[in-house]
């Protein structure tokens, strides 16, 4: 870490999407989120760090994949399924290029800009990372710009599973054995999903090596202890784990709807897309009809109100950038000079995002943070470090439990449990007692057995997920969310049926391993409270 | 619930978001009709969530899976052999308890064929209730309790928790019109703590730098603070204690 810097950023993206992957149909809608995701963000991000490593721009930042995103990642049928995609975006780029020169040649450069997007991803995907995007990842982390750290194993929201020691053990010991299957070194660090955090929680973390993990910005303020140093510094929690507090003020620089960057009217409009807006007999093959029309990722218009409808300007934007980009760096050396004689040490400002903000949200988003981090090097004023370089330069911390918290609304559980998503809790925390149940009756089985006993582990980590009950709280997608979570728990309900019965549904076996190609070496033996890995928990 | 950025959407995602929520005729209505008819429709469900910190909440805004677009409620998903369907509570005899902040719980339970049985041996009906102990957090001593009436078809409850820095645990429970009263299961504790500042407002009034090192990174640049009552409780008390100063 550059002690010459007077403060620094420790980015955290967080690179998550739950477990979506449907081979029994040709196409289904819900794994565009992924391929979305590996198009607008994950390829532009990887390319974005590349090419500032390239210029010897010096940063460090850290990214969270989570487990079921790189299981999807380097998954053949959902990488075939992508180069379709890949290839559909191809050809409808070259029609909107023919079609735009005829109709609105104004458009011209904004299609172009997609077409040269497409292009560079297919050559990215194809020849520079053979189809698997996470060797990108690790490349970056061995010259050392990029800290890759794990989260949860489905991104479970672990404060409403306080109760029940052996799932939140279950979660945090699949994902750091996940992530040591995928990049063969064990994770420093762990996103806590939706920041969510309550007093305890940092006891698995450290059971499993963990030196850090980000809270919700308000978890230091409401601590029964005065956090010295706010949340300018990290703290560290009675199991010797460090704690890193959001900096709520900078992050709703780039985060908020109301004041933030991405609201600028300049910027282009994510909600407008052509997969919407041209006649379904020319879109038809692009998107999911007869099904739904769908994103195609083709969007031409500024943010703007319905009596100001605008194209989008890629040059009008690229300014704004640069404006967004010192104005930023603007308020952070504004707050550094601020907070000079108040700390012991030079401030460090934790900005925790999910990834998906950058490019797919905010389509500049990328071109912002390059912009900031090609400023911030050139100056004294702030570096981009991780906190892990935080805690070799300063181990110091003062000592503190931070309060239950989330970054969601309200600052607590309420979003994953509100009227629409409480009632889930009943069914997963019974799956998860019987899930208990089974691992003490049955412990250490072979063959079939194990099979039935470690899928029946994979179905309730799966509903614990925390996607399904915020999909169902946000009301968008929330049929598809709900069907997701209860058939977890239903299929569940299958193996506990069985075993109590001392059988095994052959046939259903095969087909749910099939399916849930997740955790491929989860043990269900995690789930039994007698076993020495859960023994710590009392 | 996601209020889409209705200004800024197509007459189709429009005529889409319409279907999709019930809006009669939707493909019919002009367009400014239509985008009034939705922002009658998510002022509706906005209620519970409309605060203006909300907006600022990241957990309610940009995520990918927050497109106006889903499989159609008939696209299944790919059943398994020999799944059915689960019950609507399981047949035991117990209550959970799960803290969805400091001030909020909620509690699920169901009572199981046995006991049902049981009760419906004495000649009268029975009537339930939840009994809320409220408990110190150090030595577990109980505080106060105090109690909920429920119907007997009731299966979960939200239930205020009055103070912070507490425990508290549930017992289901049952009354005769004799006063015979039963515990038919007790639920799990939960903890709520008291934030540090709640009792130190003082400090924060003192010291202004100390006030900008300890909560300049809750406030947005246009001085929104980070959506939580506790925060806002704080600095409620602090602004009256200025005010009376």
């Amino acid at each position: 870490m550059n002690k010459k810097k007077k403060s620094s950023i420790g980015l955290i993206l967080n690179a998550h999407l739950p477990f979506v992957r449907h081979p029994e149909y040709p196409r289904f809608l819900e794994e565009d989120w992924l391929f979305e995701s590996i198009s607008e963000t994950y390829l532009p991000l990887l390319r974005m760090l590349r090419k500032l490593r390239e210029d010897e721009v010096p940063f460090r930042i850290t990214i969270s994949l989570s487990p079921t995103l790189c299981t999807m990642l380097i998954d053949p049928i959902l990488q075939g399924r992508f180069t379709n995609y890949l290839r559909m975006q191809e050809e409808l780029g070259k029609m909107e290029l023919n079609r735009v020169t005829q109709e609105s040649p104004e458009l011209k450069p904004v299609v172009e800009s997609y077409v040269a997007r497409i292009r560079e991803n297919l050559s990215d995907y194809f020849d520079e990372y053979q189809c698997n995007i996470l060797s990108g990842f690790s490349d970056l982390e061995e010259s050392g710009n990029v800290e890759l750290i794990t989260t949860a194993a489905t991104h479970a929201f672990l404060p409403l599973y306080s109760e029940y020691s052996t799932a939140v053990n279950a979660q945090v010991e699949l994902a750091v054995q996940t992530h040591v299957n995928f990049f063969k070194k064990r994770p420093k660090g762990f996103w806590l999903p939706e920041c969510g955090y309550y007093p305890g929680l940092d006891e698995y973390l450290r059971k499993e090596n963990i030196s850090f993990f980000q809270l919700g910005a308000q978890a230091l303020s409401l601590s029964e202890t005065r956090p010295e140093r706010g949340n300018y510094a990290p703290v560290i929690t009675p199991s010797g784990v460090y704690a890193f507090a959001r900096d709520y003020h900078l992050t709703n620089l780039i985060w908020s709807n109301v004041e933030g960057y991405p609201s600028d009217p300049v910027y282009r409009e994510f909600y407008r897309d052509i997969g919407y807006d041209l006649p379904m007999e020319y879109i038809k093959p692009y998107i999911h009809e007869p099904q739904a029309r769908a994103f195609t990722g083709f969007k031409y218009y500024a943010i703007t109100g319905s009596q100001d409808k605008r194209f989008y300007s890629i040059e009008k934007a690229q300014k704004k950038v640069r404006e967004h980009a010192s104005n930023f760096l603007y308020e952070v050396k504004r707050k550094t000079d601020r907070l000079k004689d108040l700390l012991d040490r030079p401030p460090f400002y934790t900005l925790a995002f999910d990834a998906e903000l950058f490019g797919h949200w905010w389509h500049e988003g990328l071109d912002w943070l390059d912009t900031v981090i090609r400023k911030a090097a050139e100056t004294d004023d702030v570096g981009f470090n991780t906190p892990k370089d935080y805690i070799a330069t300063y181990p110091e911390a003062q000592e503190l439990t931070p309060a239950f918290s989330s970054w969601g609304e309200g600052g607590y559980a309420n979003v994953w449990t509100d009227g629409q998503n409480v009632h889930a809790y009943r069914h997963v925390h019974k799956a998860l007692e019987r899930m208990e149940e089974l691992a003490v009756r049955f412990p250490h089985q072979n063959s079939l057995k194990q099979r039935f006993l470690n899928q029946a582990a994979r179905e309730v980590i799966l509903s614990m997920a925390s996607d399904w009950p915020f999909i169902m709280h946000n009301g968008t997608s929330s049929s598809y969310a709900s069907r997701r979570l209860f058939d977890h728990v239903k299929n569940f309900s299958v193996v506990y049926e069985h075993m109590c019965k001392n059988a095994v549904n052959t046939e259903w076996l095969v087909k749910a391993e099939k399916r849930d190609i997740v955790f491929p070496d989860i043990d269900y033996n995690m789930f039994n409270k007698d076993s020495d890995r859960n023994r710590y928990n009392g | 619930m996601i209020i889409p950025n209705i200004e800024a959407l197509s007459i189709s995602e429009l005529q889409f978001i319409a279907k999709r929520y019930g809006i009669e005729n939707g493909d019919q209505l002009a367009e400014d009709d239509l985008r009034e008819a939705l922002h009658e429709l998510f002022e509706e469900f906005g209620t519970e969530y409309s605060t203006l910190s909300a907006l600022y909440s990241p957990s309610n805004q940009k995520r990918y899976f927050n497109q106006i677009y889903e499989s159609p409620e008939d696209f299944q998903v790919g059943s398994l052999p020999g799944v059915q369907e689960l019950p609507p509570f399981y047949s035991e005899t117990a209550i959970h308890l799960l803290l969805k902040d400091p001030s909020w719980a909620h509690a699920y339970w169901s009572i199981g064929p046995n006991d049902f049985k049981k009760l419906s041996e004495n000649s009268q009906d029975p009537s339930f209730f939840l009994r809320v102990f409220m408990c110190d957090l150090v030595d577990g001593n109980l505080v106060d309790s105090f109690d909920i009436p429920i119907a007997a078809d009731d299966i979960s409850w939200n239930v205020n928790l009055p103070e912070h820095g507490r425990s508290f645990y549930i017992s289901l429970m049952y009354q005769y019109d004799d006063e015979e009263v039963g515990v038919l299961a007790t639920s799990n504790t939960i903890a709520t703590r008291k934030p540090y500042f709640q009792d130190h407002i003082g400090e924060l009034e003192e010291n202004e730098d100390d006030f900008y090192l300890l909560f300049s990174s809750l406030v947005t640049k246009g001085g929104v603070l980070v959506d939580s009552r506790a925060i806002h409780e704080i600095f409620t008390a602090l602004e009256i204690k200025r005010e009376l100063a």
